[in-house]
């Protein structure tokens, strides 16, 4: 018997001489794998961004996406006879149902078009039966995957202010166009139908004539016809200092800030790294954070580090647009948009412009005003001049139409002489020369 | 033999290990399918408070801003009501109805709007009664009422402003109705997104408005009045939320905005803007 009892614990020996290093060994081995799935599961990550988004409150959630801050901002339909019209309806999002109908198809391949003169461009821009977003100015070509749910493999290079999309028999291809170097790019679409945006397009009620028009070097959008649009109220909202004090100094949290009051401004600095401060007239604000390791290195990046830094401001993004970049690619403003126009005199600058002059730094200018709801009101529709007029009327100034870098409709913002709690907008032809907007009275008052 | 020892703690610590870095990774994965980062955890830990609820959807919405006034317009045509004593409040705006004895009819509990449907529908019945729809979900908040919501330009009125209340009384009879009425709704701006259920929901939650042990009963994108200006008032697509504590038998009703995401207090705002709109008219 204790022979057998020895010769159990033998085997039993031997057993566990090799199982119990090898299981070891494997236990080991699975709770490194478990470590290493965890570590690179991102939704771990998620988690944490999002505690902390939780204890800073739900301020720092946002009601708009970075979709809606960079989705174009107009559409035009080309027919057979090359005739465009900028579609617009209040009932119908016109370029969202496009967007939407467009996420179904499968984007392929992008790739440039080699050599396009200004001619060719021109011809590209007016081609018969087409569909045309635009952009008011150039965006990255990496932002397309998010507007479009695509998985598309974009240069990081590629810019474009318009999408091109060809309404005929067979749909293959669509083209991304940029304005500021006559660059066309094609992207192969598989799996796609324009059946759909034919439909959207058809539904539209408000088509108004316009002309995309090549002068020299840069492109404008012509209206041939003297056009009137309605004037809007809106009830105005001004946010508070300590809210936005909140929002910047990182929830005030140790609330050690100086403050220097004046009659004109109010000022706020944290240490070395932040300061803003306040018109105590205009509620303008003006905000420089120099403690940031932002390198904005592509305009890709530095679209999206915008967009956060738009939330993070916390002013209401509502009907917010991207509007233009400098040629740097390293200052850029968003304006409100109301029923398809940009709003000008918010600011000087728009609703809100980021700059990035300096690496690391961001300054941010934009005002406590914005709108907040809109009220009905009964003031007659203006009457705004045709294209040509405009031209005309710059012309007779010693303004070429060579000087003019770009030119829009868009609502003027002006407080209400009465109640400074209505916001009156009112359509005026902005004129943009030498990097500067204005309303057209303004550059033909000027000599 | 200490070796061995050691060996076997080693391998009873790993296995313990083993077992909670799974458990670890296995509830990472589990919300992992949902794309929007933030709301998933806020939507777990509401789980953790006991809050119950259904999968809210994550697809955004679109909506306007509505203009319309809710004054004493709609009862002009009093007249063609038969059968029914009526009086109008000023100021809550209000037309209350009694039905006559004759008129009175008993309601099916379980199917109200199979008959009030028809009756609604009567031009003798209601004024506007055929711009009205059945509202199962208010019609949940009282035994003794049933309620009708207007329907406006894409959507329905969810607001005291554009309802209609039936009266019950303890045998199931219809002895009457209160009614207010949005006329000429119109739509003041262009359409815009709205937030999603989910962001609702999870906002909602993070604004310290859902109490712990809670049953969110149901889910609806419906107007409400944002604003009194002038005579005419402005209404914006809202979220609303029926909640019910679970030791309780109330249900009560939570609103966000949903172009802001914000909190839709229970008095709207009242804006005295209406000399000045009216004077800039004058002088244009």
């Amino acid at each position: 018997m204790p022979n057998k009892d020895a010769r159990v614990v033998k085997k039993f020996g031997v057993f566990s001489q090799y199982i119990l290093p090898t299981s070891l060994v494997l236990v080991i081995i699975i709770s490194l794998t478990f470590t290493w799935l965890i570590w690179t599961n991102p939704a771990h990550f998620n988690k944490n961004a999002n505690e902390n988004t939780t204890s800073a409150g739900p301020a720092q959630l946002s009601a708009r996406a970075l979709t809606d801050i960079y989705s174009p901002s107009q559409i035009i339909h080309t027919d057979g006879n090359q005739n465009q019209k900028l579609l617009f309806d209040q009932k119908i999002n016109v370029i969202n149902e496009v967007i939407k109908d467009m996420k179904v198809w499968h984007f392929d391949k992008v790739k440039p078009i080699k050599k396009v003169t200004a001619k060719e461009y021109g011809e590209t821009l007016n081609q018969e039966d087409a569909v045309i977003l635009n952009y008011p100015d150039s965006i990255a070509g990496g932002l397309l995957n998010d507007i479009f749910n695509q998985q598309l493999t974009i240069n990081g290079n590629v810019e474009f202010n318009r999408i091109l999309v060809p309404l005929g028999e067979q749909l293959d291809k669509i083209y991304l166009l940029n304005d500021a170097n006559f660059a066309i790019y094609e992207i192969d679409i598989n799996a796609g139908n324009t059946n759909a945006i034919m439909q959207t397009i058809k539904q539209v009620k408000t088509a108004i004539p316009v002309a995309e028009q090549l002068y020299h070097q840069h492109v404008l959008l012509n209206y041939p016809n003297e056009i009137s649009l309605k004037q809007y109220s809106y009830l105005q909202n001004k946010q508070s200092q300590h809210l936005f004090l909140n929002a910047l100094f990182n929830n005030g949290s140790n609330g050690n800030f100086k403050t220097r009051k004046t009659t004109a401004a109010t000022s706020y600095e944290e240490g070395n790294n932040r300061r803003v401060s306040f018109d105590n007239k205009t509620g303008a604000v003006d905000y420089q954070s120099f403690s940031g390791t932002k390198g904005g290195t592509s305009l890709n990046n530095a679209l999206r580090q915008g967009f956060n830094d738009l939330l993070s401001i916390g002013v209401p993004l509502d009907n917010t647009r991207y509007f233009e970049t400098n040629n740097a690619n390293d200052s850029f403003v968003y304006r409100t948009y109301v029923e398809g126009f940009p709003i000008f005199n918010q600011t000087r600058y728009g609703t809100v412009r980021l700059s990035y002059e300096n690496p690391g730094t961001e300054h941010a200018m934009f005002s406590q005003y914005s709108l907040q709801v809109p009220l009905p009101n009964n003031q007659a529709a203006v009457k705004l001049e045709s294209s040509p007029e405009v031209i005309q009327k710059l012309a007779t100034v010693g303004v070429g139409v060579s000087k003019i870098e770009d030119m829009q409709i868009g609502y003027e913002w002006q407080t209400d002489p009465s109640s400074d709690m209505v916001v009156n907008l009112r359509p005026v032809w902005y004129i943009e020369i030498s990097n500067k907007w204005k309303r057209l009275d303004q550059w033909v008052q000027k000599d | 033999m200490d070796f061995k020892r050691i060996q076997w703690i080693f391998l009873l610590i790993f296995v313990a290990i083993d077992v909670f870095l799974g458990l670890q990774w296995y509830q990472g994965i589990q919300f992992d399918t949902v794309d929007t980062v933030g709301s998933t955890s806020v939507l777990k830990e509401m789980q953790g408070d006991d809050i119950s609820f259904k999968r809210p959807s994550d697809k955004v919405g679109e909506g306007f801003y509505i203009a319309g006034q809710d004054g004493p317009e709609f009862t002009a045509h009093m007249e063609n009501l038969r059968g029914l004593s009526t009086s109008y409040n000023s100021s809550t705006r209000t037309l209350t109805a009694q039905l006559g004895d004759k008129k009175r009819f008993k309601l099916n509990f379980d199917n109200p709007q199979r008959t009030l449907d028809h009756f609604i529908r009567g031009s003798q019945n209601v004024l506007h009664g055929d711009e009205y729809v059945f509202s199962e979900e208010l019609s949940q908040m009282d035994k003794h009422e049933i309620v009708y919501v207007q329907v406006v330009p894409s959507g329905k009125v969810y607001d005291s402003s554009g309802e209609v209340h039936f009266k019950l009384d303890d045998d199931g009879y219809v002895s009457g109705y209160t009614q207010t009425y949005v006329s000429q709704p119109k739509i003041l701006r262009e359409k815009t997104p709205t937030i999603s259920e989910e962001k609702a929901l999870t906002w909602l939650y993070q604004y310290n408005q859902i109490p712990n042990n809670t049953t969110v009963l149901w889910t609806k994108l419906a107007y409400t009045k944002l604003l009194d200006v002038n005579n005419t008032t402005v209404y914006v697509p809202t979220w609303f939320f029926g909640l019910r504590t679970n030791n309780s038998d109330n249900v009560r009703i939570k609103r966000i905005n949903a172009f802001t995401g914000t909190i839709v207090k229970d008095t709207p705002q009242k804006v005295n803007i209406v000399n000045e709109l009216q004077e800039k008219e004058v002088i244009k």
